[in-house]
C-alpha cells in the first residue's frame, strides 16, 4: 500500500512546466534583409518563462522569416515554432517554422521559411513543446 | 469498451432484482453473506489506477448459492500521462440521448480535445457487484461504479481543437468534475470505475483477482470553452481507461 502510494503521488508530481535543463544560447541574429515586417506582437506566456516579442517580415518571393526579439525562454524537448490561425495548437491551423533545440537569453533569432500555405488568417506565433503537447506561449501579430 | 460496460449493466439490472429473491434460511446465513476488502493494481500505457474497496455479497438461491450480488464502496486513484481528454457530453458526442446512446455511433466532428502532461484523480463511488462461482476455487464477476464524487489537483489543460473559438485562452485550468453518476454511455457524470474479473481462492479469506478494468476519467474547465463558432460550449472533457489489473482479497468472515 505504501509503494502504491509513493508511485501515486511521483506520478503526480511530473509536471511539463518543471522539465528544463540544457544549455541557454544567446543569438543575435541582424533583421531580416530585403524583406519587409508585416506584422509583430509581444509573447503571452505559460511555461518555461518565455518571453520576448515575435515579428513576420515577407519579401518579394516565397521566402518568409519569423523573427524573436529579446527572446527568453527554458530549454524544453522536442519544442517548435509554429505559425498558426489560432493562439492554441492544432495540426490543421498550425504551419512548422522551426525547431528550437535549446533555452534562449535575450536572443534575436531569424527563422526562415517558405509561405506554402501560409494565409492571411496565419496571425499567431506558437512556441509549442509537441511530445507534452504543452504551449510555451503566443504572439498575435498585428 | 463502452460495449463491456454496458454489458455490466445488463446484467446488474436484469428484471426481477435478485437481491429482493434470496431465501431466509438460517443455516445459509452465514454462506450467504460475504463481506470482500479488496485491492486492486491496473495499469497499461503511461496510466495507472489503484482501487481499495469493500463489498459485500448476498448469495442468491436456497442451497448452492453460487450466484451473489451486492454493493459495496470503492476507492479509486488514477493518474494518467499525456492523454487527450474529449468532449464528455452525450448532448454533443451522439446523434440519441438516453439509453439509445449504446448503440449510437460518436459524431467526431464534435470533438474536441484537451491534454496535459498528467491528471490525477481520486474518486469514491457506491458499487455494484455480481459474482459467480464457477468452482470451489474459481470465481468469476464484474462491478461497476454507480454514485459518488471525485476530487484532485486543478491541472493546466492546452486545448487543442482545430474549431476553438477566437478571444479565448489556449491554455485552461480544470479540475475533475465533483460529482459522478452512473447513466449509461457517454451519458454518465465524472469518474466511474468498473471491472470484470476471475478470482482464485487460496483459502477462505484470501484470494487473488485478475480482469480487466474500464474507467472514466473527467475533468471540468473552469470555463465553458466555445467551438465552432459557439455552436458547442462545453466544459467537460472524458478519457477511457483500458487496463488490465491484478487485485488481492482479504474476505474475514
Amino acid at each position: 500500500m505504501l509503494f502504491v502510494c509513493v508511485a501515486t503521488l511521483s506520478l503526480s508530481c511530473v509536471e511539463e512546466d518543471t522539465i528544463s535543463g540544457g544549455p541557454n544560447s544567446s543569438i543575435m541574429d541582424m533583421v531580416p534583409e530585403n524583406k519587409k515586417q508585416t506584422g509583430a506582437g509581444v509573447f503571452t506566456s505559460y511555461a518555461h518563462d518565455l518571453s520576448g516579442k515575435a515579428s513576420l517580415f515577407c519579401g518579394d518571393d516565397d521566402n518568409k522569416a519569423i523573427r524573436f526579439e529579446d527572446f527568453n525562454m527554458l530549454a524544453g524537448p522536442d519544442v517548435y515554432v509554429f505559425i498558426s490561425k489560432s493562439n492554441n495548437y492544432s495540426k490543421a491551423n498550425a504551419i512548422e517554422v522551426a525547431k528550437l533545440p535549446s533555452g534562449y537569453m535575450d536572443s534575436d533569432i531569424n527563422f526562415d521559411f517558405k509561405s506554402q500555405g501560409l494565409t492571411s488568417d496565419h496571425k499567431f506565433v506558437l512556441v509549442y513543446c509537441v511530445q507534452y503537447n504543452s504551449l510555451f506561449g503566443f504572439a498575435e501579430l498585428e | 469498451m463502452i460495449f463491456m460496460r454496458n454489458l455490466i449493466l445488463l446484467i446488474l439490472f436484469l428484471p426481477g432484482c435478485p437481491l429482493l429473491m434470496y431465501a431466509q434460511s438460517s443455516e445459509t446465513k452465514r454462506y450467504r453473506d460475504q463481506h470482500y476488502f479488496d485491492l486492486a493494481v491496473a495499469g497499461a500505457s503511461e496510466r495507472f489506477s489503484t482501487a481499495l474497496s469493500w463489498s459485500h455479497l448476498h448469495g442468491i438461491g436456497k442451497k448452492k448459492q453460487k450466484l451473489q450480488i451486492g454493493y459495496g464502496l470503492r476507492f479509486t486513484t488514477f493518474v494518467a500521462g499525456n492523454k487527450y481528454y474529449t468532449t464528455a457530453p452525450a448532448e454533443y458526442t451522439s446523434d440519441v440521448q438516453g439509453i439509445g446512446t449504446i448503440f449510437s455511433e460518436t459524431i467526431e466532428e464534435n470533438i474536441d480535445t484537451i491534454t496535459t502532461a498528467t491528471t490525477l484523480t481520486f474518486s469514491l463511488n457506491l458499487a455494484l457487484y455480481i459474482q459467480y462461482t464457477l468452482t470451489p476455487k474459481i470465481d468469476v464477476g464484474c462491478n461497476i461504479d454507480v454514485i459518488g464524487f471525485s476530487f484532485g489537483p486543478t491541472k493546466t489543460f492546452n486545448v487543442i481543437s482545430s474549431v476553438y473559438d477566437a478571444g479565448q485562452a489556449p491554455v485552461q485550468r480544470a479540475s475533475p468534475t465533483a460529482f459522478n453518476l452512473l447513466l449509461t454511455s457517454d451519458n454518465d457524470i465524472g469518474s466511474l470505475n468498473s471491472e470484470f474479473y476471475a478470482r482464485y481462492k487460496f483459502n477462505s479469506k484470501f484470494s487473488v483477482r485478475v480482469g480487466y478494468a474500464f474507467l472514466f476519467s473527467e475533468y471540468e474547465t473552469e470555463d465553458s470553452l466555445s467551438f465552432d463558432e459557439g455552436r458547442i460550449v462545453n466544459d467537460r472533457y472524458r478519457y477511457k481507461a483500458s487496463m488490465g489489473f491484478v487485485g488481492v482479497t482479504f474476505k474475514p468472515f
